[in-house]
């Protein structure tokens, strides 16, 4: 997978490269030995074009062959801070430059293409480990793990797994609610313990969600979507006495919600964000997100500003003229009646399989009842016979209609609604373009008013529009960089969505059929056993 | 009574006595037709008569004979073949049950479609529906041909090779009047004092297997539906990954395979419904033989009431007799008349008395014979329904042998079709 990148863009402009930075993380893949599933996460912030500052800084087990061949990044948060959105940075493990190309080709294999090389005359090398980690075998084999993360530009060596488990209710009547235990397990040195175990409700989720979305949706990130509240569904927790009256509803939730929080740690930029990191680690109860719920001041704010949103999609229309995402719209168009098609399918496929197990399990009594009247025994018998294997068939289709929901038509539930979500990011930038040109038509005013200021001699306006002029220019510049900056986050994060969405499809696809294919297995097995009792009545 | 073969004149039928291959079969030792003489119902077609300002539509099947044992001598080249609609089976049927009341006649294919599901035929034109009638109808009369009594029945080889009149001659033997009514039987089976066990224990058998069977078959179509759905919903997988493939541009061939399997999948559910069609017809087979032995049971009710009657009758002029000649005696209305109105005289009573004993000779035969009827109903209904037993217990046999081997097929080609689907994603 790593010879498949494309060698690293040798970027001269350090600031365009530093924004691009945002979600990218340096790759220096562990060395083998260590076998971690991890890797560390290296910032391959450039400090300075020119000199290369090598200063190893390795927070983990010092291998000579740990390399990162001349890159050197002492980056500290701070200093990434300054205009971009993660808040936090990895410090980038180093290493004295050792042309000790296998492992050099590993590191830097998975260097992020705007990683700047300081030096020119360095630049060489980090082409060299891209076309040598082909034939490094060794490499190859422990990046086969993290191949998946590679695939993102990033391979850390901090493993982030999260875990939602253990549904409780709490409370009674409409008070109820449930907790949900989130367990985390990572070696990420931000967190402050390795294990982690903390109880969050659900509208502790919603309120993660929002946070994450106000933050990053405007940089052209694409946030995973949260669950979404059904009033009806919590409503039948509530008002049941016992703890299985909705079990299907409570398990479905706690499944969306752990992948949820899968995909957010999944995500580059995401998984950074503190506040992510406080719902994972802050013990005891979060500070009750009140704007979650559906009747706030928050939630009808809420509501007015996706109305406006409505609204202004189609009022506006922007010129597009970068051609690529005229292509993803219309794709992603496509995709979502698609998706939706498929959805609709999968679910009609359940219902009919519930519906044939339901049947199958009367089917079974009508044979037992009919096998009581035979008086003929060998015929009875393999009416009895017959009324068992369907028993067991009925079983095994009650399962696969299971299975064809939990895995199949959820999956693509997520990926309705993950598309509803790059559709807003999408919005975004359709937005930030509005304002650039707003900005623009305004700054043209202006230019007008001060020259027909200057031609009925007003100087002393003038200098105020003058004033206002450097003023709108400032905006607009900044609506431009601000529109191209979040093109290219777009661009990159529509990309991840791609790979990761044709992934987690195929992975689906093919673990679903494979169970179709065992449940055939069985029934044939269970139809074989069957046979030998037909046979024998004489 | 109940064995009687009604003979007609001869002039009905072609074949002379030495070339009546009939005769020559029995006189070889050939117990039913079918050992010697293949019977296939071959084709339906389509006829339209107009009589009376209607246009009548219906459908004929070419019933078709030929012999199959060389050592038959016959005249002709030994086949025969006539059009045949619904309606005359109906008469033929009608008329075995009502000569042959002991014996378990052969069902016919219902009238209407019943059980139906989503997709099957209703109408009675429809091509598949035709289709199946034809095979139940062919199935009945090789039924009737490997019966040993029924086969021999000059009405049914008439309805196999004679084509003119052979309606006439069913309705010349005034079978009609033969059967016996519903609601005689209906009395009978409420007033039996001593019903036979096994009749009794028939008679509930028939009523089970009847709602038994029926269960399955709802069922059946209500799986058969389900089944149905299911591989339908398949191919609308088919179609949106059709149009993936055109979204996608780096999947486009595999996505197009995958829909394409997608596809096969769905369109194999109609060979499987249709298979399970046929057994499912077997089952309704079984289903209206219920009838059959219902009838068996009703009419063996009749004879049994008939004899009771007989019984009770003489019982009765026993008493009489008794009565009469006790002289004095106990309290009684006979007693109480002779008081009152006088006595017989002894002459009159001694006619009385010849009259009565005469009646109860007269009875007593009647009762010898009834009972004689009796027994041979019972004897050959018991033959009969022993044979249906056994020839139902090789059909079920073969009829769940073959469901079984049908899934397992089944079962099988989804798992090839899931093993290529499967290949498909793993290449993308």
């Amino acid at each position: 997978m790593a010879d498949s990148r494309e060698p690293p863009p040798f970027e001269v402009d350090e600031g365009d490269a530093k924004k691009d930075d945002d979600d990218l993380f340096s790759d220096a893949s562990e060395h083998q030995k260590t076998d971690s599933v991890g890797e560390t996460k290296k910032e391959a912030e450039p400090v300075k074009k020119t000199v290369p500052v090598f200063v190893s800084l390795n927070d983990h087990e010092d291998e000579d062959d740990d390399l990162f061949a001349e890159e050197d990044v002492v980056l500290d948060s701070d200093e990434n801070e300054e205009d971009q959105t993660i808040t936090e940075k990895y410090i980038p493990k180093l290493e004295e430059p050792k042309k000790k190309e296998p492992t050099v080709a590993e590191s830097l294999a998975a260097v992020p293409p705007e990683a700047i090389r300081p030096l020119s005359a360095e630049e060489e090398r980090p082409k060299l480990p891209v076309s040598q980690s082909s034939t490094s075998s060794s490499k190859i084999t422990s990046s086969t793990k993290n191949a998946e993360e590679r695939n993102e530009g990033e391979d850390d060596q901090y493993s982030l797994e999260i875990m939602v488990t253990e549904p409780m209710k709490v409370g009674d009547g409409m008070g109820a609610y449930i907790v949900y235990k989130v367990m985390t397990k990572t070696n990420v040195p931000a967190f402050r313990r390795n294990d982690m175990c903390v109880p969050r409700r659900f509208s502790d989720f919603l309120g993660l969600h929002e946070k994450l979305s106000e933050k990053h949706v405007h940089q052209g990130c694409i946030v995973p979507p949260a669950p979404e509240k059904s009033v009806l569904g919590m409503t039948k927790v509530k008002m049941s006495k016992e703890e299985s009256g909705s079990a299907d509803f409570v398990e479905k939730r706690r499944a969306a919600l752990e992948r949820f929080l899968k995909r957010t740690a999944a995500h580059p930029v995401l998984r950074m964000d503190p506040d992510f990191r406080e719902f994972l680690e802050r013990d005891g109860e979060l500070p009750k997100s009140t704007s979650t719920s559906a009747l706030s001041g928050a939630g009808v704010k809420r509501l007015l500003s996706r109305v406006g949103d409505a609204v202004e999609k189609i009022s506006f229309k922007m010129d597009e003229n970068d051609e690529w995402f005229e292509d993803r719209h219309q794709q992603i168009e496509n995709l979502d009646q698609q998706l939706r098609k498929l959805h609709s399918s999968m679910e009609a496929l359940s219902q009919h399989r519930k519906e044939l197990s339901q049947t199958t399990a009367v089917f079974a009594k009508s044979a037992a009842m009919l096998a009581n009247a035979e008086e003929h025994t060998a015929l009875s018998r393999a009416l009895s016979q017959l009324a068992e294997t369907e028993e067991k068939i009925e079983q095994l289709h009650k399962e696969q209609s299971d299975q064809d929901y939990f895995t199949m038509a959820e999956l693509l539930k997520d990926y309705i609604v993950l598309i509803g979500a790059v559709k807003d990011v999408l919005h975004e930038r359709v937005k930030v373009y509005k304002t650039w040109k707003d900005a623009e038509a305004t700054l043209t005013k202006k230019r007008e008013t001060k020259v027909k200021l200057e031609l009925s001699h007003k100087t002393d306006k003038i200098s105020q529009a003058q004033q206002e002029i450097t003023e709108w220019n400032h905006k607009v510049e900044k609506g431009q960089a601000d529109f191209e900056r979040i093109s290219a986050t777009i661009k990159k994060e529509v990309a991840r969505f791609d790979r990761l969405r044709v992934e987690d499809f195929k992975k689906s696809v093919i673990t679903y059929l494979e169970h179709l294919m065992e449940n055939e297995q069985k029934l044939i097995k269970y139809w074989e056993a069957f046979l030998p009792e037909g046979k024998a009545i004489i | 009574m109940a064995d009687e073969v009604p003979t007609y004149s001869p002039e009905n039928f072609p074949n002379t006595p030495d070339e009546d291959p009939f005769e020559n079969a029995r006189k070889i030792g050939k117990t039913n037709l079918l050992q010697w003489m293949e019977i296939t119902v071959v084709e339906p077609e389509k006829r339209t008569t107009s009589s009376m300002k209607m246009q009548d539509t219906f459908i004929v099947y070419l019933v078709e004979t030929r012999i199959t044992d060389n050592n038959i001598k016959c005249s002709g080249d030994g086949t025969t073949s006539l059009w045949r609609r619904y309606n005359e089976f109906e008469l033929l049927r009608s008329y075995l049950e009502s000569i042959y009341p002991a014996m378990v006649i052969p069902p016919l294919p219902e009238k209407k479609a019943s059980y139906t599901w989503q997709n099957s035929a209703t109408d009675k034109f429809d091509a598949e529906f035709i289709e199946r009638r034809r095979a139940a109808l062919e199935i009945f009369l090789l039924r009737v041909a490997a019966h040993p009594l029924l086969s021999q029945d000059k009405i049914f080889i008439g309805f196999l090779q004679k084509e003119d009149g052979w309606k006439d001659s069913v309705y010349a033997t005034d079978f009609l009047s033969k059967g016996e009514s519903r609601l005689k039987a209906l009395n009978a089976s409420f007033r039996l004092k001593k019903p036979d066990r096994r009749f009794e224990e028939l008679k509930n058998y028939g009523n089970e297997i009847q709602c038994n069977i029926a269960n399955i078959l709802k069922l059946r179509a209500k799986l058969a539906d389900r089944q149905y759905g299911i591989h339908k919903v398949h191919g609308n997988f088919g179609r949106v990954f059709c149009e993936l493939s055109g979204i996608e541009k780096d999947m486009v061939d595999q996505l197009q395979s995958a829909g394409h399997y997608m596809n096969v999948y769905s369109e194999a559910v109609d060979g499987i419904l249709e298979e399970e069609e046929q057994y499912s017809d077997q089952l309704k087979e079984y289903l209206a033989f219920g009838d059959s032995l219902r009838a068996v049971c009703r009419k063996y009710e009749c004879i049994q009431y008939d004899v009771e009657k007989v019984e009770d009758n003489l019982a009765y002029k026993q008493n009489q007799k008794d009565m009469l000649g006790k002289t004095g005696g106990s309290f009684s209305l006979s007693g109480m008349k002779k008081a009152i109105f006088g006595g017989d005289t002894p002459e009159q009573r001694e006619q009385k008395i010849k009259q009565l004993d005469e009646q109860i000779k007269q009875t007593e035969q009647e009762l010898q014979q009834v009972n004689t009827d009796a027994q041979k109903f019972i004897d050959a209904a018991l033959r009969d329904i022993d044979r249906f037993k056994r020839q139902k217990t090789k059909d079920l046999k073969e009829i769940f042998t073959n469901y079984a081997i049908m899934q397992i097929k089944t079962c099988k080609k989804g798992i090839a079709i899931w093993t290529s689907a499967k290949d498909c994603f793993a290449k993308m």
